[in-house]
Formats: C-alpha cells, structure tokens, sequence
C-alpha cells in the first residue's frame, strides 16, 4: 500500500544563505511519531521498540520525531510476535504476526512495510550483511542483520576467510577461505552450514561474484601463472569453466556483475595502473571506463544500474559512483580515511564498505544521498569485507 | 579500363570483407570469446580444464631451512637482476633434493586496497616461480600462495617497512 506518489514525499528545502544565494537541498523522506503505539514497557517490548525504531532510522527515508509528525503511527505490540499498526489519517491498518515468536524480525517487517508503504522506496531491514571479523584471532565470516545486531559467526577456518558474495536467493556464500593453506573458493548454505570447494586450482582463486540468475560465478583464477576472469559453473549446472580473458602481463580481479546478467565490470592492471573495464559476460572485447584517478577498484554494479567503486584521489581512497548511462562518477566520501569493497544493498541507496581510519578497520553504512556514514555494527574489533543479501523470506 | 577497374573493386572488396570478419568474429552464444584463446580451447568451445590444486605444500614444512625473500618495488611484479642470485640458491637447493617442494608467498606493503593486492602478491610468486623453472626446476614441484598485504614481515608505516613487506618467501616441504 502506498499513500503518496513518489515525488510527493520528496520534501524541498529551500535555505538562504547570508550571501542572499538559494540553493536548493533535496532532503528525501517523511516524519514519524511511534509515540501512539501501546508497546508493554518489558524487556520484550523495549527490544521490540529499539529493534523497530533503529531499522526505521537506518531506512535513510524517515526521521522518527515527536511533534508535528507527518504521520502519527497508533496501534499496538503483543508479545512474542504480534503487532496491529495504525496511521488513521492515511487510512492505513495492517497486523503483524510471525508464528516463530520472533519479535526482531516482526520488527523488521513493520519497518520495510511502514517505509514501502509511505516512501515507495524498498526497504532494507529484512536483508542481512555477511562481513569478516577477525574477533578470535584470524580472520572469519559472520552474518549480522541490516542493523547492524544478531551477529553470528559462520566460518571456523582458523586460516582466513573473506570476500563473502551472496546468491541471488540468499541461500548461499561464496567466498575465499586459507583452510587448506590456500586461498581457495567456497560455497556455504546459509543454515545447514554445509560447505563445497568451487574452485582450488593452482594458485589464486578468488573474486567470486554469482550472476543475477544465480546459475554462474565470475571468479579471478591465476592456474595458467597469472590472475584472470573466468566464468565458472558450478557442478549442478554443468561444472563448466570459461575463460573471458588473457593477459599474460596484467591481472584481472573484482568481477561484478551487471543487474541484467549480460556484462561484468572488473580491475585490470593492464594499462599499468589498476583501472575499471566492462566486458560482455561471454567474453570479447573490453572498454576500459574512462575515469580519472591513479587507481579505480573494487565495483560493485548496483540493482540501479550504477557502479559504486574506490577511486584513489590525491593519496586517499575513496568511495565513487559512476552512472554507465551519463558517464558520470559522484565521489560519497571526502574524508581522510582510505575506503574499500563498497557493497550495494538491494535498496540502491545505502553502501555497506571498509573503512580504514588510523589502525581502525571496521564496516559502515554509507548513505549515498546524504554522504553520511555510521559503524554498520557497534560490535568492537576490526571488520572488513561486506557483502549485502538480497531481500530474505 | 572497365576490366581493371571492376578487378580493382573486387580486391578492394575482399580486403573490406576480410577486415570487418577479423574485427567481428563470428562467435557462438556457448563460446567465452576473448582477445586471445588458445588453439586448444578454440577447440573446446571456449571451456577451460584446469587441474585440481596439487598436493605440494600441504604437509609440514622444513623450518630450518631458510632463504631470503626476494624484493620488489612498489607496485611490481618484476623480478629485479641482483635478486636473481637468491633465487638461484633456491633452485641449486632443490637440484640437490630432488624429492623436496617449494611453495612461495607473494606479499605486498600496505599501500593500494587489500583485494588488489592479493593480485599483485600472486603475480609477485609466480614471476618467481617462473624463473625457478627456467632454472631447470620441474613446475609440479612449486606451488604459489599469495598472502596480499595481509602478513607484514615488519608492521610498521613507512618506506623501511613497507620495503621489507614486498617480498616473495620461499617454504620447502620435504
């Protein structure tokens, strides 16, 4: 259900300067007031509350206040997992209830709903984050929700184990694991933890990126004595391997994958310095991306069609979008840290990416219209390498 | 006239027709194209069949043998000529122990993002996998492992460390 048009909840701001200049500030989304809503004042409920409210805030679409709310929410939360919400003056009612008792996730869905329903945007709090902490030591893979709790260690490598990448269904990882010494790929199904090898050629294997329609994994494999893109197919489709390229010179890493499934964007380091191509996904002819900066890395092609990636600008690096259609790139970050491996979530708006401050290494949430960012988990130690689900059931 | 010209016309033609074929090859949906395929995989449609890691490096190693790393500059993976007397040592070493195995750690300094250089580590190891073999070592006998900047031989910030940390380690296995 949804109350206003897309345009409509865009609320123009116009400020004046001292300088008698106007410029006009874009500021996206609506107010909230969750005051009317009868939550039981138990630790059940005030979880519900904190749970409820941190997705709404993290949408990047509403601001919860107190007074003069655009819309007053009314209705109640029954523990375990139950919930009617209510906004009159839009006519809106819905009920909320999961039968797993499970009240973070029922949080979760009223705030995708209330945000789907009042925006038009897609929400994003029933995604979830894989990400590499190295909390015991090495470096291994966990899983925390989009707000950044609900944390859970998924790999025991004891070696290392990162750049997670998600199916399209959300139903596996695949990832690069040291567990037998060499860095190897893996696939691991979410919930019986049930863990393949994909590929452990000579070498490097890593890079693993799985198409759109989730029956092929872009990977960067070095078995011919050098890092290069190939398509792979995993044994239940055929358990083929096709070559997209060969540069005996040069390395080829960091596939990313169009939304279409037709072309990948990837790192070479051909021309000398390591810069971003596209390709066909069948292979043939690459076009380098005319961008400048000394080094261009990591894509991340976004469900939007717009690649997210780190551009190095004058010693930093940076987090930059770049629009395939104008052939624009928009930098998201300017300040002094080093950023790395953006991750889209499936919302379009939001980046999950490394961010290196000083010895500090951790994940945030990157807002790419607002330029803000927050620590994605308030969990200490240092973190690295996200990768956003899909939507989850 | 007309002869000649018409004669000139068909060459001129068949030149045209010739250019655009090498331009766009005429390739099948199944075939992974590429600027250079082998003769072997043009065969096999585009399809690779690598084989499945070896099983050097995957015991425990000899920890008192040791050779020193091999350096590189910032951002390459050329093996410079007054490095190439360490790796000779390597490669009289195993001459003189045909039954042992090599594994070598490509590693880079801390400059440039960590996915990049788990590339250029990689590259780093093979260049000098590369050379042990022209020096007569069988390529079945060395494996290569690409550490990235993820293991620093000197923790540090700065030229003396970043120095240290580009570097390929040699490991044998007996």
């Amino acid at each position: 259900m949804r109350f206003l048009p897309r345009s409509f909840a865009w609320v123009l701001t116009l400020t004046v300067s001292v300088h008698a200049q106007i410029t006009i500030v874009k500021t996206a989304g609506t107010t909230l007031d969750l005051q009317g809503v009868s939550i039981p004042s138990t630790a059940d409920g005030v979880r519900f509350r904190q749970i409820l409210e941190k997705n709404l805030a993290r949408s990047g679409w509403i601001t919860l206040v107190e007074k003069e709310a655009a819309w007053p929410v009314t209705g109640s939360f029954t523990p375990p997992a139950s919930a009617v919400i209510e906004i009159r003056s839009a006519g809106y009612r819905r009920t909320f209830s999961r039968r797993d008792g499970n009240s973070r996730r029922l949080a979760q869905e009223i705030a995708d709903a209330l945000v789907e329903s009042l925006t038009g945007r897609k929400g994003m709090a029933r995604t979830r984050l894989a990400l590499a902490g190295n909390r015991t030591g090495h470096w291994e893979l966990y899983l925390c929700d989009a707000d950044g709790e609900n944390l859970q260690q998924i790999t025991r490598d004891r070696s290392m184990a990162l750049y997670p990448y998600w199916s399209p269904d959300g139903s596996r990882l695949v990832f690069t694991s040291y567990r037998s010494r060499f860095p190897d790929l893996y696939l691991l199904t979410i919930g019986t933890w049930k863990l393949e090898p994909l590929a452990r050629f000579n070498g490097l294997n890593t890079g693993g990126a799985f198409s759109p329609d989730g029956q092929a994994v872009a990977v960067s494999l070095s078995f011919t004595g050098n890092p290069e893109l190939y398509v792979l197919r995993p044994p239940v489709h055929g358990g083929r391997l096709f070559r997209l390229t060969q540069t005996p010179q040069a390395a080829e890493t960091s596939p990313s994958w169009s939304p279409d499934g037709q072309r990948l964007v990837f790192v070479s380091d051909s021309s000398g310095s390591p810069q971003l191509y596209m390709m066909s996904a069948r292979g043939g002819e690459r076009t380098r991306i005319p961008i400048s900066g000394t080094e261009n890395v990591s894509p991340s092609w976004g469900p939007d069609g717009r690649i997210a990636f780190v551009t190095r600008r004058g010693g930093v690096y940076r987090i930059a979008i770049y629009s395939p259609d104008s052939g624009e790139v928009q930098l998201v970050t300017d300040d002094d840290a080093q950023y790395e491996d953006p991750a889209w979530a499936p919302n379009g708006r939001h980046l999950a990416c490394t961010r290196i401050s000083g010895n500090r290494m951790t994940v945030v949430l990157l807002d790419t219209i607002t330029r803000r960012w927050i620590p994605f988990l308030d969990i200490e130690g240092s973190w690295r390498s996200p990768a956003w689900s899909p939507l989850l059931p | 006239m007309t002869n000649t010209a018409f004669k000139i016309l068909t060459v001129l033609l068949l030149a045209l027709v010739t250019a655009s074929c090498r331009l766009r090859p005429d390739r099948k949906p199944t075939t992974a194209g590429t600027d250079v395929l082998t003769p072997e995989e043009i065969a096999a449609g585009g399809v690779v069949r690598p084989e499945e890691r070896s099983d050097v490096g995957m015991g425990a190693p000899l920890r008192d043998v040791l050779f020193e790393p091999v350096r590189f500059q910032f951002d390459s993976a050329k093996v410079d000529a007054p490095e190439l007397s360490k790796i000779q040592k390597v490669a009289d070493y195993l001459k003189r122990n045909p039954g042992y195995t090599l594994v070598i750690e490509g590693h880079c300094d801390e400059r440039g993002t960590a996915a990049y250089n788990m590339a250029l580590g990689e590259r780093r190891a093979q260049a000098v996998r590369a050379e042990i073999i022209r020096l007569g070592i069988d390529a079945a006998r060395i494996q290569t492992v690409s550490y990235g900047e993820e293991r620093p031989a000197s923790p540090g910030h700065g030229e003396e460390h970043w120095r240290l940390n580009r570097r390929a380690e040699f490991v044998i296995y007996p």
